[in-house]
C-alpha cells in the first residue's frame, strides 16, 4: 500500500454483562480513551465511522452516527456502517477509504454493541436477522454454523473433539487478556458435555452473548504509531448455504484474505498471528484453511496438535477470540484490530491479520497489519 | 408475519409442495426464537433437489438425517398468537417407504 | 334425487399424520384402563403434530388426490379447471378467513373459483362433496374439490378424549366419462334442528348431550336418509357391495348397519375408526377413500354421514371400469398410511397435539 495508514491510538472496554454501562456509555468509553491514546486533539478528528449491527433492534436506535458526532465540540461528520457481525471490518474499510481518497487525514472508527438487555430467545430472533427470513425461515445463526459443523466432521472424518479444543485454547488464551468476557479454563469435558444448541454445537461451542465496544484512530499524517495497516480486503457470498458452491469453506473470507494479502504484498506464511472470527468453534476451524495458514485437509490435526497457539506454527486468537473475549458484535472487527495494533507495538509481533465476518460468511473483511514505519 | 409479506411467500408454496429431495447436511434447533419455541427441537436441513438446493425446517418432530429422503408439505411455520395471522409454509418430512 | 351417473369421483387423496395415541393409554392417563376404548371400539387414534392443522392435512389430502390424477390421465392435470373447492370442517383455524384458500393457493390452483369453508359438525365433508358433485352436474364447474378435513378437539378427561382424531380426504369430482372412477347414482340430505353437540365461539372444546347423541341423533338421521336413497334408486342392501356409515366409534355404524340390513362384510373395510379414531368431517371421505382403496368396477356403495346439530347425508357411488386403471397409479393408501402410525405417550400427546385447532 502507497499511502500510510496508520493506527495511532486504540482502547477496547470490558467485553461481557455489563448491566451499568449503556451503549452511548459504552460508545463514550472507547472513543474518549482512543483519543486520548492518540495523543491527539478532539477537534482533530475529522470524520467517525460507527460499527453497530442492531442497536435498532436491540433498543430501537438508528441514528448511532449522530450519537457519536456529538460527542465532540466540533460535530465531525459521521457515519454508521453495518454488515451483520462484520460491521467492524466494514466500518474500518470506509475509513480507509476515506483517508486512501485524502478526503480525510485523521478518523475515528468506533464499533459498539449492547445485547445484553434483552432475553437469550429475543437475542437468538435478532441475530437472525444476518440469514434471509424469506428463504431461511426458522433458522438460527447456530443452527447455520452447525449445517457447516456437520457437513466439514463428516467430510474430514473429525469429531466435536477438533471443535471444543478450539474452545478450550481460546479460553487459556484469554486468561492474559483484561478485557475479555470470559477468564476462565475450560476443559474438553465440561465442552463436549455443555447443553446442545444445534448439533454438533454445544453452548461452549458459541461465542458468548456480550456488551462492549472498541475504537482506533487511524491517520495518513506522520504521527508516533502502535502499527501500519499493510493491505485490507472484502469478500461476499450467498446468504442462502444451499446456493454455497462449498459448506467447508468460506469463499468470502478467502477473496478478502488474497485482496489483503496482494495489497500487503505478504503471503500467509508470514503471518505470524491472527484474530480470526470464531463466533462458533467451527468457524475457526474454516477460517484458519480460508485465509492459508493450513490446507483444508490440515486445519483439524493442525488444530488437534496445538499448531495454532504458543509454541505452534502460527498463534490463533491470541486474545481469546470471539469465544472467550466476547462477541459484541458491531465491536468485534474493531476490537481485533485495536488488539492486533496493540500486540505490534508491544513488539510481540511484526505481521499479523484480523478476520472479520458477517452472517454465516456472506460477508468476510480482512485486515493485515504489520509495525509501524 | 406481515399480510404483504405472508401473501407474497404464499405464491412460492406451489413450486415446493410436493417435491422430493435428500438432506445432504443437518441440524436441529435447540435454542430458538420466541414465536418458533413451541417446536423446539426441531430439525433444520439443506435439501439436494437434483437441480437446485434448499433449506427447510422438519416438520413436526421429524429428525431428520443426512441421506433421508424427504418430501415438501405444507404446516403452520410457527405457532402464532390467538389474534395473528397463520404463517403457512413449506417444510420437510421423511418420505414414506413405498 | 337420482342422478344421471354422469358427475362422480375422478380421483381421490387422503392424509393422516404420523402418530397415534392407543385408547389403552388415554385410558390409563385418566386413572383407569382401557375398557373405554374397548366398549367404544377403537383401539387408537391419529394426533396431529403443533405445525399441522386442518389446512395443512386438507392440502395433503388434495395434493395426493391432484398427484394421482395427473398419473391417471398420463399428462399433466390443468389445475386452473378446477373451478370449485368446498372444504368442511369443525377446526377450521379461522373462524374469518377460508381455509379452501390457503389449500388452492398451496396447490397452484387458478383463481377463477367458487369457493366456501362449510360447517355442519362431522358432516362438513359429505355435505361439500354433495355442493361439488351439484357445481359439477349443473355445468358450473369443469371440475371440483371437496374436502373433509379436521384436527378434532376434546375435553382432557371427556369421553370424547379417546376417539377424537385428526385427518383429511379429498375428492376432485368430473363429468369426463373416460375419467370418472366412481360415479353418482343418486343423493339425499336430510337436516333438523337437534342439539346432541355443539360448540359457541371462543370455547375450546365442545359440548355433548351423552346419550341423546344416540338415536334422536345419529340413528334417525342415517337411517332415514339412508332409507330415502336406497326407495328413491329402488336398491336393496343385498344388491350394494359396500357401506359406509359415519363413526363416532366403531358401536354405531356396527348397529345402524344391522338395522339398515348390510352385513358386517358390507361394512369392514369401512371400519377405520378403529385406528385412526373419529376425523369428524373428514371420517366418511377417509372410509370412502378407505373403501374405494380396494373396491373393483362395478360395485355399488353407499355412503351415509352424520353431522351433529343435526343432518345426513346420503350418496350411492357405483364404480367404474376406470378405477382399474386408477389404481395402478395408487401409493400410500389409506391402509399404508395406517400401518405407519407410532404411538406416542399421552404426555407428548398433550403438549404436541393440535387440540386447540
Amino acid at each position: 500500500m502507497s499511502t500510510n495508514l496508520s493506527i495511532i491510538g486504540t482502547s477496547i472496554t470490558k467485553f461481557g454483562e455489563l448491566w451499568e454501562k449503556s451503549l452511548v456509555e459504552l460508545m463514550t468509553e472507547a472513543v474518549t480513551e482512543a483519543v486520548r491514546d492518540a495523543g491527539v486533539d478532539p477537534e482533530d478528528i475529522e470524520a467517525i465511522f460507527v460499527a453497530n449491527k442492531a442497536a435498532g433492534s436491540f433498543e430501537n436506535q438508528l441514528h448511532l452516527n449522530a450519537l457519536a458526532s456529538q460527542l465532540f465540540p466540533h460535530f465531525p461528520p459521521a457515519v454508521h456502517i453495518e454488515a451483520a457481525c462484520a460491521s467492524g471490518g466494514a466500518a474500518l474499510l470506509a475509513a480507509e477509504h476515506a483517508l486512501l481518497a485524502g478526503q480525510y487525514k485523521t478518523v475515528l472508527v468506533v464499533g459498539a454493541e449492547k445485547m445484553t438487555d434483552v432475553s437469550a430467545e429475543e437475542t437468538t430472533e435478532i441475530l437472525a436477522s444476518a440469514a434471509d427470513a424469506t428463504r431461511q425461515f426458522g433458522s438460527t445463526f447456530p443452527a447455520l454454523y452447525a449445517l457447516v459443523a456437520d457437513m466439514y466432521l463428516r467430510k474430514h472424518a473429525l469429531t466435536s473433539e477438533v471443535l471444543a479444543t478450539i474452545a478450550v485454547k481460546n479460553h487459556r488464551h484469554a486468561l492474559k487478556n483484561s478485557k475479555a468476557q470470559f477468564r476462565k479454563e475450560l476443559s474438553l469435558e465440561q465442552v463436549m458435555q455443555s447443553a446442545i444448541i444445534a448439533p454438533p454445537l454445544r453452548v461452549f461451542d458459541c461465542s458468548p452473548i456480550s456488551d462492549g465496544a472498541a475504537a482506533v484512530v487511524l491517520t495518513t499524517q506522520p504521527h508516533k504509531a502502535k502499527a501500519r495497516v499493510a493491505g485490507a480486503g472484502q469478500g461476499q457470498d450467498a446468504m442462502v448455504l444451499a446456493d454455497r458452491r462449498s459448506l467447508t469453506t468460506f469463499r468470502a473470507t478467502s477473496t478478502a484474505a488474497k485482496q489483503a494479502y496482494q495489497r500487503a504484498g505478504m503471503k500467509p506464511a508470514d503471518i505470524q498471528c491472527a484474530e480470526v472470527h470464531d463466533c462458533f468453534t467451527i468457524a475457526e476451524l474454516l477460517a484458519i484453511a480460508d485465509l492459508g495458514f493450513f490446507p483444508e485437509e490440515k486445519a483439524g490435526r493442525a488444530t488437534l496438535q496445538n499448531q495454532t497457539t504458543l509454541g505452534g506454527k502460527i498463534i490463533i486468537n491470541p486474545s481469546g477470540g470471539l469465544k472467550a473475549c466476547g462477541h459484541p458484535v458491531g465491536a468485534t472487527g474493531v476490537k481485533q484490530v485495536a488488539y492486533l495494533a496493540e500486540l505490534v507495538s508491544r513488539g510481540e509481533a511484526d505481521r499479523v491479520l484480523a478476520h472479520n465476518v458477517g452472517g454465516a460468511g456472506s460477508t468476510a473483511v480482512v485486515h493485515i497489519l504489520e509495525k509501524a514505519l | 408475519m406481515k399480510p404483504a409479506a405472508y401473501w407474497r411467500q404464499s405464491k412460492t408454496w406451489q413450486q415446493w409442495l410436493g417435491r422430493t429431495g435428500t438432506v445432504i447436511a443437518s441440524t436441529s434447533i435447540h435454542l430458538a426464537p420466541p414465536q418458533l419455541a413451541a417446536f423446539v427441537p426441531y430439525s433444520y436441513v439443506i435439501v439436494d433437489f437434483g437441480n437446485e438446493k434448499m433449506e427447510f425446517m422438519g416438520a413436526g418432530q421429524d429428525e431428520l438425517r443426512v441421506g433421508d429422503e424427504v418430501v415438501c408439505v405444507l404446516r403452520k411455520l410457527c405457532v402464532p398468537s390467538d389474534e395473528a395471522l397463520i404463517p403457512y409454509g413449506i417444510k420437510v418430512v421423511k418420505k414414506a417407504e413405498a | 334425487m337420482k342422478l344421471d351417473g354422469k358427475s362422480g369421483i375422478i380421483s381421490y387423496g387422503a392424509s393422516l399424520p404420523v402418530v397415534m395415541i392407543t385408547t389403552e393409554e388415554i385410558g390409563h392417563a385418566h386413572g383407569g384402563d382401557g375398557t373405554p376404548g374397548k366398549q367404544l371400539g377403537v383401539k387408537q387414534k391419529t394426533v396431529a403434530s403443533l405445525d399441522e392443522d386442518a389446512v395443512t392435512l386438507a392440502t395433503a389430502a388434495a395434493l395426493q388426490a391432484l398427484t394421482r390424477w395427473s398419473k391417471f390421465q398420463q399428462k399433466k392435470s390443468a389445475p386452473e379447471d378446477i373451478q370449485a373447492v368446498f372444504i368442511g370442517s369443525e377446526s377450521h383455524p379461522y373462524a374469518v378467513k377460508p381455509s379452501g384458500t390457503i389449500v388452492k393457493q398451496a396447490l397452484g390452483l387458478g383463481h377463477v373459483m367458487a369457493l366456501a369453508d362449510l360447517q355442519f359438525a362431522c358432516k362438513a365433508g359429505t355435505q361439500a362433496l354433495q355442493i361439488t358433485l351439484s357445481y359439477v352436474q349443473s355445468g358450473l364447474a369443469k371440475y371440483g374439490l371437496a374436502i373433509g378435513a379436521d384436527t378434532a378437539q376434546s375435553r382432557p378427561g371427556d369421553i370424547l378424549e379417546f376417539t377424537a382424531g385428526a385427518g383429511a380426504a379429498a375428492y376432485i369430482v368430473g363429468s369426463d366419462v373416460s375419467q370418472v372412477i366412481a360415479k353418482c347414482l343418486g343423493t339425499v340430505s336430510v337436516a333438523t334442528d337437534t342439539p346432541d353437540f355443539w360448540r359457541r365461539p371462543g370455547q375450546e372444546y365442545p359440548e355433548h348431550a351423552g346419550r341423546f347423541s344416540g338415536e334422536p341423533g345419529y340413528f334417525w338421521h342415517v337411517r332415514t336418509a339412508a332409507e330415502l336413497l336406497l326407495n328413491e334408486l329402488a336398491l336393496k342392501p343385498s344388491q350394494l357391495d359396500y357401506c359406509v356409515f359415519h363413526t363416532p366409534n366403531a358401536k354405531f355404524p356396527q348397529a345402524v348397519a344391522q338395522q339398515l340390513g348390510f352385513t358386517p362384510e358390507q361394512l369392514a373395510p369401512a371400519l377405520i375408526v378403529k385406528e385412526i379414531g373419529n376425523t369428524y368431517a373428514a371420517a366418511s371421505p377417509l372410509a370412502l377413500a378407505a373403501v374405494l382403496d380396494q373396491a373393483k368396477p362395478k360395485q355399488k356403495i353407499l355412503v351415509v354421514s352424520y353431522g351433529s346439530g343435526s343432518g345426513s347425508d346420503a350418496f350411492v357411488f357405483e364404480t367404474t371400469a376406470a378405477l382399474t386403471t386408477y389404481h395402478k397409479h395408487l401409493s400410500e393408501t389409506v391402509r399404508q398410511q395406517i400401518e405407519r402410525l407410532k404411538p406416542v405417550s399421552y404426555q407428548t400427546y398433550q403438549q404436541s397435539h393440535a387440540g386447540k385447532h
